[in-house]
């Protein structure tokens, strides 16, 4: 088993492979409304009934593309979208050569201090002090979602080799348990 | 060297946990609030491993166990969710003709969809539930296990091991001897 280590791989297909995933994920949410205005209804109620699992989808929360309500609330747009800045920023660092500052993620107090603006505005909601918060919901999300993607994007640098290790601990477990217990050699009276 | 923390039971019982919330009619609904449910299974079972931890949990171990977790709210939420389908007595065939009767007013091709998906039996549909729910939610759950690893590790992890020299050049006079 390796060693609990911080993660110095600092390599560029993750940021690299997390944006294009976080890139296709934005554009599905966006593409229902698209869909539902050229015709193609099933597959823009498939999409929405797919993000509707972990968003919820208020149309007076959400934004607007050609009339229709996105497939998530600007809050959750606000978040991938900010992910997906945090992982391209990362890649140009790294293609930069600077990333080597950022191989590892940055204090917990970083991210702790990301979600203060969003918990901020939603008081400020709840208390009647912003009325039409769309705009401030999606950017306070999305600094929690751009300071996410500096800890995911180690964190699941590390998960392959984590997860082949613990694998290799579960195979050896496995044979072990099955390989049968040798017995003990009885004593032959002479 | 001393023995790393078992992951296996923190996540199973953090799955069981969120997966009843998760399948749960209206408390299921927490899970609007971006996957609120299956990232706190990441975090209790993270909290957890580090708890039980000698040394330190690193990232990837963090995320490895929110990723299990979150396979297991996964497998226990769709469980339930299928469990309250039955109690109401309509069978799971009849609950998706009726949410694609629903759905049918805002998008008519929803309910032939329905239809196709009906026809192919329960068993498909119970596996279509899994499947959606098992790519959404183990990311979803690895993130939560990165988010507890963030909040709850406080020990300082170990340097990394220092890489080995780069191999001599050929050619070189190779290592000079003193005498």
């Amino acid at each position: 088993m390796m060693p609990a280590r911080e993660s110095t791989t600092g390599g560029r297909r993750m940021p690299a492979a997390l944006a294009a995933i976080t890139t296709v994920w934005c554009a599905m949410a966006a593409a229902g409304p698209l869909l539902h205005g050229t015709g193609h209804h099933g597959v823009a109620a498939a999409a929405r009934a797919l993000f509707s699992l972990i968003c919820h989808q208020d149309p007076a929360r959400s934004f607007l593309i050609a009339g229709q309500p996105m497939a998530l609330c600007s809050r959750c747009t606000g978040i991938y979208a900010g992910f997906l800045a945090g992982c391209l920023a990362l890649l140009v660092a790294r293609l930069a050569g600077r990333g080597g500052r950022l191989a590892s993620p940055p204090s917990r107090w970083v991210l702790l201090a990301s979600i203060v603006p969003s918990a901020l505005e939603a008081v400020a909601e709840l208390t009647g002090l912003v009325t039409d918060g769309a705009l401030a919901r999606a950017l306070t999300g999305s600094l929690f979602g751009c300071a996410a993607a500096f800890y995911v994007n180690p964190a699941f640098e590390e998960l392959p080799e984590q997860a082949a290790a613990e694998l290799r601990r579960l195979t050896r477990q496995l044979t072990r348990s099955m390989r049968p217990s040798q017995p003990s050699q009885p004593s032959c009276p002479s | 060297m001393e023995k790393p923390a078992d992951i296996w039971t923190p996540a199973l019982i953090a799955g069981a946990v969120f997966g009843l919330l998760s399948g749960t009619p209206f408390v299921g609904a927490l899970n609007c609030a971006c996957c609120s449910l299956v990232v706190g299974a990441g975090v209790m079972a993270t909290f957890m491993v580090v708890r039980a931890s000698g040394t330190p949990v690193s990232w990837g171990r963090g995320a490895l166990v929110g990723l299990i977790a979150g396979t297991f709210t996964a497998i226990f939420s769709t469980l339930v969710s299928v469990l309250f389908i039955l109690m109401q007595g309509k069978g799971i065939t009849g609950h998706i003709e009726e949410a694609a009767d629903q759905a049918a007013q805002i998008a008519p091709s929803m309910q032939e969809a329905a239809r196709v998906a009906v026809g192919l039996g329960a068993p498909f549909i119970l596996a279509l539930m899994l499947i959606v729910e098992l790519c959404l939610y183990a990311p979803f759950g690895a993130l939560g296990g990165v988010l507890g690893r963030a909040i709850f590790e406080k020990r300082a992890a170990p340097p990394a091991p220092s890489s080995p020299p780069p191999p001599e050049p050929p050619g070189s006079p190779g290592p000079m001897l003193t005498p």
